[in-house]
């Protein structure tokens, strides 16, 4: 049994014999993100899936554990795409409020409630950057603090190389920046991203490679500078 | 040499995701949480004043004013009454026709019945009593022929069958009449104890007179005079 950054070496490596296999499915298999269920699909319904069932039977109380589960996970997720803080909770904000006026379009059958709610999330999203092109408003980028007990020197380190990868990450699209986020995102499949963002799975995969492409070489441009 | 630079790339792939995956992100303030709190609080209430609204209105079916059923109630007694106004104020050329014919078949029934009666064949004379049953409106001319039929006709059971026929018409005093007057004229003692019956079925009080004068008779059979006394006791 190999392990599997040396499976992805000799995928990796047989690209030139095999000319299906590419670098990027090679990456993506070392990724391990296909080795995830390949959907919510037909799977027993989710404690998630059971309270959103709830809320949307009139239980709107419920909704607050959902919330106190996703607020931080979204509240990340927008953030790594914003790249802003006021935005992101204005934008999870605009998420809870969706699903409490579109509860009644949520169907367990068709995909779990995380799929559901990232794609509101997705929509909200796509809302807020034709806001920002309408304003004609650069992303503008958070220096917000975050404090820390670590040793100040790890501490430095860290956040040098946070602010660097945020600056990186700002040098990249909002589509870009969205696949990447979701594809780190624990849970999601490929197959619960292609219907997030309403696309095809081999569409997603090839953007996610494309955007981590970018990440490199946007990183390497500024260490270099 | 290829393999070296994929293992490189690979490094870097994976080391810039872990810091993607690791890049700090700040906490969201109280505020979200508090603003998320005011928004489902704005929402259960709105739901409940929903359902208040949703007891209030059992179902715009069912709504006197404006519900559909009233609606379908109104729309369904306009159409009635519209073909019942309809049906009645629409001059029908038909009927006034169908009347007519009626009439006329009548009219010749009654003509047929009248030459009928003068035929000498009693066969024939008997289908023009028939007939004559058959009018649903008796005239005089109708009634006449039938107690001179009474009256005169050879025929006993032409007689017979004109005694049953005016007694259908006992209704027109003209018909009872002739047949308390025929009481008397009668020789044939079938139509005699023929009439007896109708004059009890009609308690025709007027036959016991002329009823009595037969009984006095000599000329009458015992067993019709037995027979007409028990008629006269029981209309008495």
């Amino acid at each position: 049994m190999l392990t599997r950054p040396a499976s992805f070496l000799v995928l990796a490596g047989t690209r030139h014999v095999f000319s299906t296999i590419t670098f990027s499915q090679a990456f993506l298999y070392y990724l391990g993100v296909d080795e995830r269920p390949i959907s919510s699909k037909g799977y027993a319904l989710s404690p998630d899936d059971e309270l959103m069932i709830r809320v949307k039977n009139g239980d709107l109380d419920k909704l607050a554990i959902l919330y106190e589960r996703y607020n931080r996970a979204l509240f990340g997720f927008f953030f790594k795409v914003t790249l802003n803080s006021q935005a992101s909770e204005d934008l999870v904000q605009t998420v809870f409020f969706k699903i409490i006026k579109y509860r009644n379009q949520y169907r367990a059958e068709e995909g779990s409630f995380v799929t559901w709610m990232f794609r509101i999330a997705h929509n909200a999203n796509i809302d807020h950057y034709h806001s920002l092109e309408r304003s004609r408003n650069e992303v503008r980028i958070d220096e917000t603090d975050v404090r820390s007990d670590e040793d100040p020197d790890d501490d430095f380190l860290k956040k040098e190389r946070s602010r660097r990868i945020k600056e990186a990450l700002g040098l990249l699209t909002g589509e870009q920046r969205e696949v990447l986020v979701l594809s780190r995102y624990q849970g999601l499949t490929y197959e619960e991203i292609a219907e997030i963002l309403r696309c095809r799975v081999g569409t997603v995969k090839a953007r996610v490679f494309r955007a981590t492409e970018k990440l490199r070489r946007v990183y390497r441009q500024l260490e270099e500078r | 040499m290829r393999k070296q630079k994929d293992a490189k790339r690979l490094a870097e792939y994976e080391s810039l995701l872990r810091a993607v995956d690791e890049m700090e992100v700040p906490e969201p303030s109280a505020e979200m949480g508090q603003k998320f709190q005011a928004m489902l609080e704005e929402a259960k209430k709105a739901r409940f004043q929903e359902d208040r609204a949703t007891v209030r209105r059992p179902s715009p079916f069912f709504n006197l004013r404006f519900g559909l059923l009233p609606r379908l109630a109104v729309v369904l007694s306009l159409v009635v009454v519209g073909w019942f106004l309809g049906y009645q104020l629409t001059p029908r050329p038909e009927r006034a026709r169908i009347d007519l014919l009626a009439s006329e078949v009548q009219e010749m029934k009654r003509t047929v019945m009248l030459a009928m009666l003068e035929n000498s064949s009693a066969a024939e004379r008997m289908k023009a009593v028939q007939y004559a049953q058959d009018v649903t409106e008796p005239d005089e001319s109708v009634l006449d022929a039938l107690a001179r039929t009474v009256n005169d006709d050879p025929n006993v059971g032409v007689r017979l069958m004109a005694v049953n026929a005016l007694a259908h018409y006992a209704a027109y005093p003209q018909a009872r009449e002739a047949l308390i007057q025929s009481i008397v004229w009668q020789k044939s003692p079938l139509v005699q104890l023929a009439l007896a019956d109708v004059m009890l079925a009609l308690n025709e009080k007027r036959a016991v007179e002329p009823i009595r004068r037969i009984i006095a008779s000599p000329m009458v059979d015992d067993s019709v005079r037995s027979k007409l006394e028990t008629t006269v006791r029981e209309l008495l």
